[in-house]
């Protein structure tokens, strides 16, 4: 996986006027496009840009985890991704489910009829 | 070219937080003015000699709050009130043609969460206000 991370150096807008401000961030490019952002510490969470899979997610971890341990330079980041949280929604599913799915009006029932007849 | 905020996206460098947001409010930066007005200031002579006040800028910046509106999770959004300073990146969409998008980077923490609504066939939303500490450094896309 070609993982590249760069790290954010923008401008701060500072009473005295803007000046070149180095961040503890790291933009993350996988083949050259960015997919995310890394804090420059150990321990780090990956927050992936929109539209990134979480499976994806999980490998670009563990590549940047390498990485990291190639240049020496930070300890690893967590093993936390952060995705789009969906236990408590498969949770709900179950739930209905499990009490014979979603309850329907009659009255929604015998208009249906009506308009199939 | 102006472009829509679609694909901007918020991370939590420590605390991992993440949801479905739907509108992340950049906030503002606002600064007071300190008088300086004193009693050689200039008079208007030519309008009944008043004298105008005069004003310097203050040298404290506050860097606001930025208002998110997310989906809401029970699992993680209310814990989000407990959770201290942080490192957080607010970056914009990516445009055409660029392979990063711009990027804020800045020290924050939540001060405010409104629990959801409940209502049958919608769904449930919790927004959080998030103070920031400090500055924010601004990075351009490329």
């Amino acid at each position: 996986m070609d993982i590249e991370l760069r790290q954010i150096v923008g401008v701060s807008v500072t009473p005295n006027g803007p000046v070149e401000s180095p961040t503890t961030v790291d933009r993350v490019f996988l083949n050259g496009r960015q997919v995310g952002v890394i804090g420059r510490y150990s321990g780090a969470i990956f927050g992936p840009l929109a539209g990134v899979n979480p499976l994806l997610a999980k490998d670009i971890v563990a590549a940047i985890a390498t990485k990291r341990a190639e240049d020496g330079e930070f300890g690893p980041p967590s093993e936390v991704v952060t995705s789009v949280p969906s236990d408590s929604i498969d949770e709900l599913h179950a739930a209905v489910d499990a009490a014979g799915g979603y309850a329907v009006d009659d009255d929604d029932i015998e208009e249906e009829m009506e308009v199939s007849l | 070219m102006a472009t829509s905020g679609h694909g901007a996206t918020i991370s939590f460098g420590t605390s991992g937080f993440a949801s479905q947001f739907t509108s992340i409010g950049s906030g503002s930066s606002a600064r007071e003015s300190v008088e300086t007005t004193h009693l050689g200031t200039e008079r208007d002579t030519a309008n009944n000699n008043v004298t105008y006040q005069t004003f310097q800028p203050s040298d404290l910046i506050d860097n606001g709050e930025k208002e998110l509106e997310f989906y809401y999770d029970p699992a993680a959004g209310t814990r989000m009130i407990t959770k201290a300073v942080e490192e957080i990146t607010m970056t914009y969409p990516i445009k055409p043609g660029e392979s990063s998008g711009g990027a804020e980077v800045f020290n924050g923490f939540v001060t405010n969460y409104t629990r959801p609504t409940m209502v049958s066939g919608d769904l449930m939303t919790a927004t959080c206000t998030i103070k920031v500490s400090g500055i924010i450094t601004y990075s351009a896309g490329s």
